[in-house]
């Protein structure tokens, strides 16, 4: 059983499936999106290809590479003994290092982005599709401390767990994709809280590119006894503010928000163009990267990020408002596996370094 | 069996997280525009006991002399207007525009409060006459013509407006066709938080109009700003997508 699972059949076909995955999902990404075609091709078990025909997804393809591999494993070790093939196991041992690393960074990694103007600050990060329900109370001394719930799950009915001791919520429904509408210009109904006299939301289909998503949602907010209908649109950047018990609440639903182990200033930014053209040549930003005990200048531009722990920024885009104020566009990527592709590429490097030496020695000792 | 267990811990792994369970963290303020209340509730809780200051947690320090300050904080214990006397003269004479009869009418570009993202695909052209800003597409600048006005007041109206427009591209201006219009208006956040209220001439169109027109009103206050883009009724149907971009992107300047 163990032989037929180390089948190197099995690793052929499994190869030959990530081609043509890597292909077919690559060339997708035209018409679906990059989000879409990742969901569908990379991340899924399995995929309806044509609408009816199941084909297996990378998911399954590299877990089932990774069983194999396991098993090939087990199967040399059974079979050779001695340092003549010491060289093979720990090539093996690479490999599989190499899905332990894909694997954490699937799950664990995360990416976000920081939009800023020249001399704007900020210590958190901003995610391309993913939202939450936050709140806060009044700003003090320019911080401000936030609650926030992911919403990607929240359900008609779900208790919303914020713990807070001056009012109760829940969801009465979550748009992941909406436009708003108010009340014909008629005021809204007693008991309703929201900017813009916003009174009702129609749920629209899901973008190709999920970041143009604007969720809406609708919540019942419960303090001083009464209940209360409260409703967020992910467009409406200002927080909507509620008195409770009389203290200032602010509630925004918005695009989540990581927190980051430092704060990040816009010194300067320099975009350069093709000659008589719109096409950009280069982005270069200068930042200020603060930690409390460091601070830092530095350069980010292309093939040049700023590393910091688990952090890496790379100059993603940049962008000018009318008054022709720059912004830069730094993604963010956190990835606390960032090491492990390393690690296990030199593993490999040793195994087959190992390996050949050793050939090499047994082939000179025959002679 | 040991292996069995390292998988399924790996997929259980796979699952964590995906509770909305709540997360705390302190954010720098300036990352999220304040709402008005909560500008004046910060304000109010760095003022000083008593004080009704409008400036209040605005460090001035930089830019005011300590006797000029020290007199700013008297007039403001008094409750006097610390504006009160200042002669406008001093300002006028210094403004650029002084000895033109009449900038807009000159042809001049008027300086824009708003700002706006360009969708893709289009090109922004000069500002002209009235217009603060008009846009065109890349490769066919005779497809539409799209351009943001914003006039003081209510402009009119939203009635007198509508029926003009609908007027001008051959539309029937009845009571029956404005109605159909308004309960066919839709009401768009913009992403400066201003409330467009987005009016689709096209549906009161049959196919081969030679001219239609897709318009939003956007009312601040004591200004309405007008979004237009006309042209044939196909090509305002398929540039609409554009327009509604362009529209959602609109805010004041900060």
């Amino acid at each position: 059983m163990l032989r037929l699972i180390a089948s190197v059949r099995i690793t052929v076909v499994c190869l030959f499936l990530l081609f043509i995955l890597t292909f077919w999902g690559t060339m997708a990404q035209v018409q679906q999106g990059l989000y879409a075609a990742q969901e569908r091709f990379f991340a899924s078990f399995f995929f309806l290809a044509g609408g009816w025909f199941p084909f297996p997804g990378a998911q399954l393809v590299l877990w089932i590479l990774f069983v194999n591999l396991i098993a090939a494993l087990i199967v040399h070790f059974q079979k050779q003994h001695g340092w003549a093939s010491i060289g093979g196991k720990v090539t093996h041992l690479g490999l599989i290092l190499y899905f332990a690393a894909a694997f954490f960074i699937f799950h664990l990694s995360q990416e976000s982005y920081v939009h800023l103007g020249v001399g704007e600050q900020t210590n958190v990060s901003t995610s391309y599709t993913e939202w939450e329900l936050a709140y806060w109370q009044s700003t003090q001394a320019g911080h401000r401390r936030v609650t926030a719930v992911d919403s990607k799950n929240f359900k008609p009915g779900e208790k919303i767990t914020f713990n807070a001791s001056h009012f109760t919520m829940s969801v009465e429904r979550y748009y992941p994709n909406c436009e708003a509408f108010d009340n014909g210009g008629k005021p809204q109904p007693a008991g309703t809280i929201g900017l813009d006299n916003i009174s009702r939301f129609v749920l629209e289909p899901l973008h190709k590119e999920r970041e143009k998503d604007l969720a809406g949602g609708i919540f019942n907010l419960t303090f001083d006894g009464k209940p209360h209908t409260l409703l967020l649109f992910g467009a409406e950047a200002r927080p909507t503010p509620v008195s409770i018990d009389g203290k200032d609440y602010f509630f925004i639903l918005r695009h989540k928000t990581f927190p980051l182990p430092f704060v990040l200033r816009l010194d300067r930014f320099k975009a350069a163009f093709h000659p008589d053209t719109d096409m950009a040549k280069s982005f270069q930003s200068w930042v200020t990267i603060s930690t409390g005990s460091l601070t830092r200048r530095v350069r980010i531009h292309m093939n040049s990020p700023l590393r910091y722990k688990d952090y890496t920024l790379y100059q993603a885009s940049y962008d000018t408002d009318a008054q022709g104020r720059q912004y830069s566009t730094l993604a963010v990527v956190r990835n606390s596996a960032r090491l492990m592709p390393y690690i296990s590429c030199l593993v490999v490097f040793i195994g087959l370094a190992l390996h050949f030496l050793i050939q090499a020695l047994m082939a000179k000792a025959r002679l | 069996m040991n292996f069995l267990v390292f998988v399924l811990g790996l997929f259980l792994l796979a699952g964590c997280g995906t509770g909305a369970k709540p997360r705390q963290y302190t954010e720098l303020a300036t990352q999220t525009p304040q709402a008005p209340q909560e500008q004046m509730a910060d304000a109010a809780t760095q003022a000083p006991q008593g004080a009704s200051n409008p400036h209040a947690g605005i460090d001035m320090s930089a830019n005011i002399t300590p006797d000029a300050r020290a007199n700013l904080q008297k007039m403001l214990a008094q409750g006097q207007d610390p504006h009160a006397g200042i002669n406008m003269s001093d300002f006028m004479a210094g403004n650029p525009h002084a000895g033109l009869e009449n900038s807009a009418m000159a042809g001049e570009a008027l300086p824009s409060p708003y700002t706006w993202i360009i969708p893709q695909g289009w090109k922004q052209g000069p500002a002209k006459m009235m217009r603060l800003v008009s846009f065109y597409k890349e490769g066919a600048p005779d497809a539409f013509d799209c351009y943001i006005v914003a006039l003081p007041g209510t402009a009119g109206g939203q009635e007198a407006n509508l029926k003009r427009w609908m007027g001008q591209v051959d539309i029937d201006p009845s009571d029956a066709n404005y109605q159909k219009l308004l309960d066919n208006a839709r009401t768009i956040q913009t992403q400066g938080g201003l409330q467009a209220r987005f009016y689709d001439l096209t549906l009161l169109q049959q196919e081969a109009s030679d001219k239609s027109m897709i318009a939003a009103i956007i009312a601040t206050g004591d200004t309405t700003i007008f979004v237009k883009m006309t042209g044939t009724r196909a090509h305002v149907k398929q540039n609409q997508k554009g327009f509604l971009e362009l529209l959602k992107s609109l805010g004041l300047k900060p």
